[in-house]
């Protein structure tokens, strides 16, 4: 049994595994992204307060959970590297990495765009935001610490436990609203039980958040394949893929 | 139903913020899809020249 599960840690059958999820991924993330963004942008209807500036909710808000999501799997990913040394762990978490940089840029942008019709201000130095862009900084820091660790020729530890250390941002993010006086609003995913938003506007967000999941999941296939032929370039399994 | 070419003083914050995603999410799977087979191609000609 042990074997059987064995198999699937192995850094060749992981890029089979990615080889085939990556375009399927990619194409489940376009159709739901397709459906989500027509029907919130089109469809849903606008709100009693915000009017139709509401609608940007159907890009931000998965972005910025993204980029809370993509980091924890990152820190996961660290983990079992650091402690299992298991690879495919640490491809996965430097695949991930420019991908979360990427939404966390996105959930800033969309919300300066957000910010300023509601708030009057692009930007304040308020927590929820100060923490995020924080996270921002965290992201870029990991990737040139991996890149110049790659350049060095010196094995990926420190980024791993730079990647643990930055986690203790994930908790401050997600409870800065809770936690401090902040002009953002409280959490809107976490009001499922009993929901503060319409069903004709949550479905549509639901569908835009497992869009941005399949994207997340597809492009760091890629990512993730892209290191993994870096790195095992001279490994005759992967000659004969080429 | 929402209208697209008259949403006010929003048009440019809701398109821009949508906008600005797609381009993002596109151009970065784009570039992720190229950096791959370019790795791809460096292999392909390594394995071409030595056989």
């Amino acid at each position: 049994m042990f074997r059987f599960f064995h198999q699937f840690l192995a850094v060749k059958t992981f890029d089979t595994l990615l080889a085939w999820a990556a375009p399927v991924l990619g194409a489940l993330s376009f159709a739901l992204l397709a459906v989500g963004l027509s029907w919130g942008l089109l469809f849903a209807p606008s709100d009693y307060q915000q009017l139709d500036a509401f609608r940007i909710i159907y890009v931000h808000v998965p972005s910025a959970f993204l980029s809370l999501f993509i980091y924890s799997v990152m820190a996961v990913c660290a983990l079992m590297a650091l402690v299992f040394h298991i690879k495919i762990f640490d491809y996965w978490a430097r695949g991930s990495a420019s991908v979360g940089a990427a939404f966390t840029f996105l959930a800033l942008l969309t919300g300066a765009l957000w910010g300023k019709p509601m708030w009057g201000t692009w930007w304040v130095w308020d927590a929820r935001l100060t923490s995020e862009l924080v996270l921002l900084f965290i992201y870029l820091g990991i990737i040139l610490l991996r890149n110049a660790l790659e350049q060095a020729n010196q094995p990926q530890t420190l980024a791993q436990i730079l990647t643990l250390v930055g986690f203790v941002n994930i908790p401050i993010i997600h409870f800065s609203v809770n936690w401090w006086f902040t002009l953002h609003q409280g959490a809107t995913l976490s009001k499922f039980a009993k929901p503060s938003m319409h069903p004709d506007m949550l479905w549509p967000l639901l569908i835009c958040i497992a869009g941005f999941m399949f994207y997340y999941f597809a492009v760091a296939a890629l990512q993730a394949r892209r290191f993994i032929w870096q790195k095992h370039a001279a490994d005759k399994w992967l000659k004969e893929r080429v | 139903m929402f209208e697209i070419f008259d949403m006010g003083p929003y048009n440019f914050y809701v398109w821009g913020s949508v906008a600005s995603a797609l381009l993002l999410m596109g151009v970065f799977a784009w570039r992720s899809y190229a950096q791959f087979q370019k790795i791809r191609q460096q292999i392909k000609w390594s394995v071409d020249v030595q056989s």
